[in-house]
C-alpha cells in the first residue's frame, strides 16, 4: 500500500516542490494549509508520515504535534518538522515535543527524501 | 501649679498660721489670768479692744506684706533664675535676665549678665569660625551635589536598613512627586498623586525608608545577593534588577554596597537607568532580525528545492517546470524586497538593556526551591547537575517567572511534588521540572504567557512572555515519552560564557574619618524599631506643621484653608521638602479669619478641596511623628475630616506648646511667638501655615536639648511627661 504523506504548509511556493518530489519517489500527498485542516485530515485520513512546518496561521505546527503524540490513536504517526525556525531552542522544543525529525529550511531535496524513507521503512 | 497663684497661697497660709497662733495666745493668756483680773481684762478689752483687733489686723497685713516682698523680690526670682540661666548657656546666648529683686539679688544677676556677655562673645567667635568651617563644607558640598545633578542615572544611598540619606535630581525625577514642594498657587497634580498613592508608593525623602518607594522584597532580594558575593570575595559585588518608577517607566537598578573601613556592611547605593526605550528598540530589532532571517530561509528553500528538480527531472512535464520557475522568480523577488527593506529599516544596535548577571543553576534553585515550599507548599526535588550550568539572568525576575508557572501548575493539576533536573549543551542549560498528573497543554501555557507577571504581591509590569524574551529564555510544556504519565515543564535558557572582562561595580568603602563632604551620621543611626517609644528624641523623623482655618471652632464647622508642614531627620529641617498647600474649604472665610491670615476667597476658589489635598499629606506624614504648636486644635482638625475621606492620622504626636511647659514651667506665656523669643528665634511669616510650622520646627528642635536636661530622651518620657502638664487639660 502506498504510503501516505500530509504536507502541512500554507506557503505554496514550497507545497508544490514538496509535493512533487514526494510523489517522484512513489508516495501519494495530501496538503493543509493550517493547522486545523491538518488535524482534521490527520483524522480522516490517518496519513503515516507529516511534513510540519511550524508557523501555520490558527494552531501552529508545535501543537499539532503535541495533540498528535497525545492522542494514543495517533501515537506513531512520524512527524518532520520543516520549518524556517532554525534556532537551537526551536530544534530542542520540537524534539522534545515527540518530532522524529526537525529539518531547518533551505534543505536538500534528497535530505527531504531519506529522512522520509528511513521513517517509513523504521520499525514502529 | 502658676508660681503666682503658689506666692498667694504661701501668703494666705502664712497669715493664717499668725491668725491662730494670736487667737491661741490670747485663750492662753485669759486661762492662766487669775479669777480677780478678768474683770480688769474684760474691762481693758471692752475699752481698748477695737484698737488691739485693727493692730492685730495691721500686724497680720505687714505680715502678709512683708512675705509677700519676700516673695517677689527673693524666692520667686530666685525660681526663675536657674531657667534664665539654662536658657542662657543652652540655647539663647543673647538672652538676659530682667529679674527685678532684692538688692543682693539684682548684683548677682548683672554678675551673671556680665558673664552671659562674655559667654556670647566667645560664643559667637565660635561660631564665627564654625561658620567658615561650614562655608567651605557649603562649597564641597555644592560641587558634588552639582556633580550628582549633573548625572544621567538616578543615584540614592541609603543606609544598611534601607533608610535613604541622599538622592539626586534624576531620582526625585522618577520617584519624587510631580511638584515636590506644593506651591500654595499651583495646585497639585490630584490626579498623578493618586494614581502614586494607588501604586503603593511613598514619598521619596531623606530619612524615608526606601522600600516605600521600591517593592521591600526586590531590595531585600539583591541585598541578599550582594551579602553572598561579599562572603565569597567575588570581584562583582553588585547585584542588579529591573523597577518600574512613577510613570511606570522600566528602570535597571544597580544595588552595590558601601563598606566600613572594616569592610563590613554600612550601606549600599542604587544607580536607576532608564531602559524603556532600549528594550522597545532591542525587542523590535530583535523581531526584525528573527522574520528576516526566517523569510531568508522560506525562499531559499523554495527556489533551491525547485531547482533541484528541474536539474534532477531533466524530463519532466513543461507546465510543472513553468510551475517551478514561477516559484524561482517570485521566491527571487521576494528576496530583492526583503534586502531592500533591510536598508530601509533601522536596525539600531542596541545592547542588552536587562541587567543580566551571571549565576549558576544550583544557586537560582536552591532560592526557588525555598520560596516555593514557604510560599506555595511545594516540594521541589532537585536532581544533581551534569556540567557547570551558568546562565546570564536577573535572578529576581527568573525567579518570579518560575514561581508564576509553578503557582498556575499547582492551581491547574493540585500537584505539589515537583522533581527538577538540569542539564547542558553547548548553547543552552535546559531545566526540567516534571510531576505525575495531568500536563499543561501548549494552549494554556501559551494564555499564561500573555499575562502579566505577578505573584503574591510581587509584580513586574510586564508579561511573563517579555521577560522570558529579555533572557533569550523559553518554556515549554511536554509530556515525557518514555513515562506518558510524567508530565513536564522545560526552560530553556542560553547558557553563559564569559567572553571578555566584564566592567564592574565595586564596592565603596568608606574611610575611617569622617568624608569632608557629606553628612553621613545616618548610617549610625541604630535600626528601625516598631517601639518608637524607645528611640530617641534626636533620632526620629519628625512632619511639623501647621494649618491655617475659617475659625476656631472644629466641630462647629469651621475648616482648613492651608496646611503648612516641614519635616525634620537628625535634628535637620528639610526645606527642599516642603508641604505648602492652600486648600478650598467649600463653604466662606470671615472676615476675622481673613484678618489674622490673610487668605481669602479669591485665593481658594481655584485650589483643590481637603478630599484632593488630605491623601498627600497623609503620606508626606508617613513614617513620621507629628509635631504642632497646640496640637490639640491641629490634629482636631484633621480629625473632624476622618468620616469623608477616611483618612486617619495615627502618627505619634507632640506639642511644642506641652513641651514648652514641661522645659519652662516658670514662664507664664507660652504662646509660638513668646516662646520662639525666648529660644532666640526669628519670627517671619506668623500666621501662615508654612511660617508658623517653619518657627514650631525651629522651636522643637532647640527643645531637644532642654528636654533632655530634664531628663526626657525618649520619644515616651516626652509623651509622658506632656500629659502631666497643666496645658494637656486643654481640649477642643
Amino acid at each position: 500500500m502506498t504510503p501516505k504523506i500530509l504536507i502541512v504548509d500554507d506557503e505554496s511556493n514550497i507545497v508544490i516542490p514538496l509535493q512533487f518530489l514526494m510523489e517522484q519517489n512513489g508516495y501519494s500527498t495530501l496538503v493543509a494549509r493550517s493547522g486545523e485542516e491538518a488535524l482534521e485530515m490527520i483524522s480522516k485520513e490517518r496519513p503515516d508520515l507529516i511534513l510540519l512546518d511550524i508557523m501555520l496561521p490558527g494552531v501552529d505546527g508545535f501543537e499539532v504535534c503535541e495533540i498528535v503524540r497525545l492522542n494514543p490513536k495517533w501515537r506513531n504517526t512520524r512527524i518532520i518538522f520543516l520549518t524556517a525556525k532554525g534556532r537551537d531552542v526551536d530544534i530542542a522544543k520540537g524534539m522534545v515535543l515527540g518530532a522524529d525529525e526537525y529539518i531547518t529550511k533551505p534543505f536538500s531535496n534528497q535530505q527531504i527524501i531519506d529522512a522520509v524513507k528511513r521513517l517509513l521503512e523504521e520499525p514502529e | 501649679m502658676k508660681s503666682n497663684n503658689k506666692i498667694w497661697w504661701a501668703i494666705s497660709i502664712s497669715i493664717g498660721v499668725a491668725a491662730i497662733l494670736g487667737l491661741a495666745l490670747v485663750v492662753l493668756f485669759w486661762h492662766q489670768s487669775i479669777q480677780q483680773n478678768r474683770p480688769i481684762l474684760q474691762e481693758i478689752f471692752a475699752r481698748y479692744g477695737h484698737t488691739i483687733v485693727v493692730i492685730g489686723l495691721a500686724l497680720i497685713a505687714g505680715l502678709g506684706f512683708i512675705l509677700a516682698r519676700v516673695f517677689r523680690t527673693a524666692i520667686l526670682p530666685m525660681n526663675q533664675l536657674p531657667e534664665e540661666v539654662e536658657l542662657i548657656h543652652s540655647v539663647n546666648p543673647a538672652h538676659r535676665i530682667h529679674i527685678k529683686g532684692a538688692y543682693g539679688l539684682m548684683q548677682l544677676v548683672e554678675k551673671i549678665n556680665a558673664g552671659a556677655e562674655q559667654y556670647e562673645k566667645m560664643e559667637k567667635s565660635v561660631f564665627d569660625r564654625v561658620q567658615i568651617a561650614k562655608a567651605e563644607l557649603e562649597e564641597e558640598k555644592n560641587i558634588l551635589a552639582a556633580i550628582m545633578a549633573e548625572l544621567p542615572e538616578a543615584v540614592m544611598v541609603c543606609n544598611k536598613d534601607g533608610m535613604i540619606i541622599l538622592y539626586n535630581s534624576q531620582a526625585k525625577r522618577y520617584f519624587g512627586e510631580k511638584s515636590n514642594t506644593l506651591q500654595a498657587n499651583h495646585p497639585p497634580d490630584v490626579v498623578n498623586d493618586t494614581a502614586a498613592d494607588q501604586k503603593g508608593q511613598a514619598h521619596l525623602g531623606i530619612g524615608r525608608s526606601i522600600f516605600g518607594i521600591i517593592n521591600e522584597n526586590m531590595i531585600r532580594h539583591a541585598l541578599g545577593e550582594i551579602r553572598t558575593r561579599l562572603e565569597r570575595n567575588e570581584e562583582d559585588v553588585t547585584s542588579a534588577f529591573v523597577v518600574t518608577d512613577r510613570a511606570n517607566r522600566l528602570l535597571k537598578a544597580e544595588a552595590a554596597p558601601i563598606l566600613n573601613p572594616e569592610k563590613e556592611f554600612s550601606g549600599f547605593i542604587v544607580i536607576f537607568n532608564d531602559i524603556t526605550q532600549g528594550l522597545r528598540l532591542e525587542a523590535r530589532a530583535e523581531f526584525l532580525l528573527k522574520s528576516f532571517q526566517q523569510r531568508i530561509r522560506h525562499s531559499v528553500a523554495s527556489i533551491k528545492s525547485a531547482v533541484e528538480i528541474i536539474q534532477t527531472y531533466p524530463e519532466i512535464d513543461p507546465s510543472r517546470e513553468h510551475q517551478l520557475k514561477e516559484i524561482i522568480h517570485t521566491e527571487s523577488k521576494s528576496l530583492e524586497q526583503l534586502i531592500q527593506r533591510d536598508s530601509k529599516e533601522t536596525f539600531k544596535q542596541t545592547r542588552n538593556q536587562w541587567p543580566l548577571v551571571p549565576v549558576s543553576i544550583p544557586e537560582l534553585l536552591e532560592g526557588l526551591q525555598k520560596k516555593a515550599n514557604q510560599r506555595l507548599g511545594i516540594h521541589l526535588k532537585i536532581e544533581p547537575c551534569i556540567g557547570r550550568c551558568r546562565v546570564k539572568i536577573d535572578t529576581y525576575a527568573m525567579t518570579l517567572v518560575l514561581l508564576f508557572v509553578l503557582e498556575r501548575i499547582c492551581a491547574e493539576t493540585g500537584e505539589h511534588q515537583f522533581a527538577c533536573r538540569f542539564s547542558e549543551d553547548e548553547d543552552f542549560v535546559f531545566l526540567d521540572f516534571s510531576w505525575k498528573g495531568t500536563p499543561v497543554k501548549i494552549d494554556k501555557f501559551r494564555q499564561w504567557e500573555s499575562m502579566q507577571l505577578n505573584f503574591m504581591k510581587e509584580e513586574m509590569p510586564l508579561h511573563l512572555k517579555e521577560v522570558l524574551d529579555h533572557h533569550n529564555a523559553e518554556i515549554w510544556p511536554y509530556v515525557d515519552r518514555q513515562d506518558q504519565k510524567k508530565s513536564c515543564l522545560r526552560l530553556y535558557m542560553p547558557t553563559y560564557r564569559p567572553q571578555e572582562q566584564e566592567s564592574v561595580r565595586h564596592a565603596a568603602i568608606l574611610p575611617a574619618s569622617r568624608p569632608e563632604f557629606y553628612d553621613f551620621d545616618l548610617f549610625h543611626q541604630p535600626g528601625q524599631s516598631p517601639d518608637l517609644d524607645k528611640r530617641l528624641l534626636k533620632d526620629l523623623s519628625y512632619t511639623v506643621f501647621d494649618t491655617e482655618t475659617t475659625g476656631l471652632d472644629p466641630s462647629g464647622g469651621d475648616a482648613i484653608v492651608s496646611i503648612g508642614a516641614l519635616r525634620i531627620v537628625n535634628e535637620h529641617i528639610l526645606s527642599e521638602e516642603s508641604f505648602d498647600q492652600l486648600v478650598n474649604p467649600q463653604r466662606d472665610i470671615p472676615m476675622s479669619a481673613t484678618k489674622i491670615h490673610g487668605i481669602d476667597h479669591a485665593m481658594i476658589k481655584s485650589q483643590p478641596t481637603i478630599d484632593g489635598v488630605l491623601p498627600a499629606f497623609f503620606k508626606y506624614t508617613e513614617e513620621t511623628i507629628i509635631v504642632a504648636h497646640n496640637a490639640a486644635f491641629d490634629m482636631r482638625m484633621l480629625q473632624t475630616y476622618e468620616k469623608k475621606t477616611g483618612i486617619r492620622f495615627v502618627n505619634p504626636v507632640l506639642d511644642t506648646l506641652l513641651l514648652s511647659a514641661i522645659v519652662h514651667p516658670a514662664q507664664e506665656d507660652q504662646t509660638l511667638s513668646s516662646i520662639a523669643r525666648r529660644l532666640g528665634v526669628s519670627v517671619i511669616d506668623r500666621h501662615t501655615a508654612m511660617g508658623d510650622a517653619m518657627m514650631t520646627a525651629k522651636i522643637f528642635i532647640k527643645m531637644i536639648p532642654l528636654l533632655e536636661k530634664k531628663g526626657i530622651q525618649t520619644l515616651g518620657e516626652a509623651r509622658e511627661a506632656s500629659k502631666k502638664t497643666y496645658y494637656a487639660r486643654m481640649t477642643f
